[in-house]
């Protein structure tokens, strides 16, 4: 936990320090790849002029970004030496660092249940989200594991009966198919 | 047109009929307050009940579920600053904040009052100017459409607060999202990479869920929320609506010009409130005497934003009603109710039909009221979502969301689609990118495209005619100018902020 916490400090203050530079650059290699591979797009014959075809617009798209990228290095690096100097303290980074590792945790919860959604259908991945997300989310002195329980479960229940018979709109049954 | 009126009238209040429209009303509401579900979605549902209904039953329930459906939006906008549907974004940022600040009883009562004020707007001007509008929205042509489209984002770049080039940036990544998928006018394949999921691209509703839900539980989650974070959720308790009289006469201009931005983006077909609220926004940001405030949990926001959109109601029954061209999803679904009960929209209906056309008209009328005295004797009832802790809460609203977002296109994808655009939200809210314009990219990159498209066919790739133009002219030069003052002013705030470190 240490090691992740140390790695997540420095990659927020790295981000801090350069996020104009890295922002810049992500953009650029990602336009450019984007770019290159508008040359799979096809281009159909009954276009009435050179420019009326799909290629056009994904062209202006990517083209603009890359032409936005060097304005979001340049100002990344004139920055460098402000964002150094004025920057937060160790402490305060450290903060900085535990609040985004929470998030990025509470982000892997949602991956984890539309992942299981697929797997374990949707009964069983929400109420187990449910009851995750919302243990994570509390303070652990105020934490009411009974009572996520019971309201995942029947909150679950009924969004699933609503829609199953007022929307008719099945969701993914997974493991609980024929049961439910 | 009296006698209609009245004659309209007459039908229309029955008791089966006003018990229609009080469940399409309440049902509208629900469906447009869930993220996820729309007034689409309401009226789809409830289409196959018209077949055994009569002609003003059927229209009088379907409108009240369009009518509910719209103004719905406003209340998870405000409580839980996740727009019901796309029409609501604008009322999110300074909705929810007025509510965070313990004003959600003002909140509510704003967005309600103003949302009543911009559908019986909407509708006067449907009654009285229909088949002239009907005319313009024909005129113009693509050029036209792709300059308003240019300028609506021209000018939320231009409020989104961050600098220039972030916001143009945010806007055209929002573009770039459009491009996966089948392009419009030759549905040829881009960036699909051989999968069957991605010929449709990344749909609307999840990314919006994405980068409203996903990011507010992620934002949410970096402090674990005890008992005492509960008191920042209390609010306080007002009477009425929550604002003065003064207040209400204070809005009289932003109302207006927001009523009369959601009528013309509302009769433009395919552009609807989703354009009309951020856009309505936009202007009275720019055009106030604080726009530093804005953002901050005003007034005036929520008056743009839930005036234009439900004054676009109005405005997309026009061309569906006097040329039979539906402007969004909701009047696509009335096109079909009409198809049901054996009519054609058109210029014809207002002859062959006037009974059915103005009992429409008096339909909207009195589920306007309707849904604000519901909505009103419901604030107590919205309220209670705040007493429910937000560690219990924001779990919840993803759990629906998600839900709503597999349900609008019946597939995992979908879901996946919240995911990426909830890490996407929650990046640009770390690096400083303004969201609005990456959904406005999002939300009109097809149609910038489309009309960009249609019109060099039309010119023969000449862009002389967006020049030549007065409407298409007048539009470029207004967002030349939008981008000119936006840099203006943020060079002078640079040196100021220059001058205040030396």
């Amino acid at each position: 936990m240490k090691t992740i916490n140390i790695f997540t400090l420095k990659t927020v203050k790295f981000l801090y320090q350069y996020a104009s530079i890295v922002i810049g650059v992500v953009l650029l290699i990602v336009s450019s790849v984007m770019m290159y591979f508008t040359k799979d797009i096809t281009v159909v014959s009954n276009g009435l002029t050179s420019i009326d075809n799909a290629v056009f617009m994904p062209r202006v798209v990517f083209g603009a970004l890359i032409l936005l990228s060097p304005f979001h290095i340049v100002a990344g690096v004139r920055r460098i030496k402000t964002n150094i100097s004025n920057g937060p303290s160790d402490e305060e980074f450290e903060e900085i660092a535990n609040k985004t590792l929470r998030s990025l945790t509470a982000l892997l919860l949602l991956i984890v249940y539309v992942w299981l959604v697929g797997k374990l259908g949707f009964i069983i991945s929400a109420i187990l989200y449910l009851f995750a997300a919302m243990m994570f989310m509390t303070k652990k002195e105020n934490r009411k594991p009974i009572l996520y329980v019971v309201v995942s479960a029947i909150l679950v229940i009924i969004v699933y009966y609503c829609f199953k018979h007022y929307l008719y709109i099945n969701l993914p049954n997974g493991i609980l198919k024929g049961v439910f | 047109m009296i006698d209609l009126f009245v004659s309209a009238f007459l039908n229309l209040m029955t008791v089966s009929n006003i018990l229609l429209m009080l469940v399409g009303i309440v049902v509208g509401i629900i469906f447009g307050a869930i993220p996820g579900l729309s007034s689409s979605m309401a009226i789809a549902l409830f289409l196959p009940i018209t077949f055994g209904l009569s002609q003003y039953a059927a229209f009088a329930l379907l409108i009240a579920l369009y009518i509910g459906g719209v103004s719905g939006g406003l209340i998870s906008a405000i409580l839980i600053n996740v727009p019901g549907s796309a029409m609501s974004i604008a009322t999110c940022y300074d909705g929810h904040p007025m509510a965070a600040n313990g004003r959600a009883h003002r909140a509510l009562g704003t967005g309600i009052v103003f949302s009543f004020i911009g559908t019986i707007f909407g509708v006067f001007v449907l009654i009285f100017a229909a088949p002239y509008l009907a005319d313009i929205a024909v005129k113009l042509g693509p050029f036209e459409y792709f300059t308003l489209i240019l300028f609506a984002l021209m000018l939320i770049i231009g409020i989104s607060g961050a600098d220039l080039v972030k916001g143009i940036t945010a806007g055209v990544l929002g573009m770039a999202t459009t491009m996966v998928g089948l392009a419009p006018v030759d549905s040829v394949k881009r960036f699909t990479f051989g999968s069957y999921t991605l010929l449709d691209g990344f749909p609307l509703l999840p990314l919006i869920i994405g980068l409203f839900a996903v990011t507010s539980i992620l934002k949410t989650s970096e402090k674990a929320i005890g008992v005492e974070d509960l008191e920042h959720f209390a609010y306080k308790k007002e009477k009425g609506w929550g604002f003065t009289l003064v207040e209400f006469f204070k809005q009289t201009k932003n109302t207006i010009v927001s009523a009369v931005i959601g009528v013309i983006i509302g009769f433009l077909p395919g552009m609807g409130g989703t354009l009309a609220n951020q856009l309505a926004y936009a202007t009275a940001q720019k055009t106030s005497k604080h726009p530093e405030k804005f953002g901050t949990g005003i007034m005036d926001g929520i008056v743009a934003s839930e005036t234009s959109n439900n004054a676009s109601i109005g405005g997309a029954m026009i061309p569906l009603l006097a040329l039979g061209i539906p402007g969004d999803g909701p009047t696509a679904m009335l096109l079909g109710a009409f198809t049901i009960q054996g009519l054609v929209a058109g210029p014809l209906l207002f002859k062959t039909s006037a009974d059915l056309v103005y009992l429409i008209f008096a339909a909207m009328l009195v589920c306007s009221i309707l849904m604000i005295v519901i909505e009103y004797y419901g604030i107590a009832f919205f309220l209670q979502a705040m007493k429910i802790p937000k560690g219990m809460l924001l779990p919840i609203i993803v759990m629906l969301s998600s839900v709503g977002a597999y349900a609008s296109g019946n597939n995992m994808f979908n879901l996946w689609t919240v995911v990426i655009f909830g890490i996407v939200g929650f990046v640009f809210g770390k690096i400083g990118f303004p969201v609005a314009p990456f959904i406005l990219g999002a939300v009109l990159g097809p149609n910038i495209e489309s009309n960009l498209r249609r019109a060099l066919q039309l010119s023969r790739a000449s862009f002389m005619p967006f020049i030549t133009r007065p409407v298409s002219l007048i539009l470029l030069l207004l967002s030349l100018a939008v981008i000119i003052s936006t840099a203006m002013i943020q060079r002078k705030k640079h040196q100021e902020e220059k001058a205040a470190v030396n």
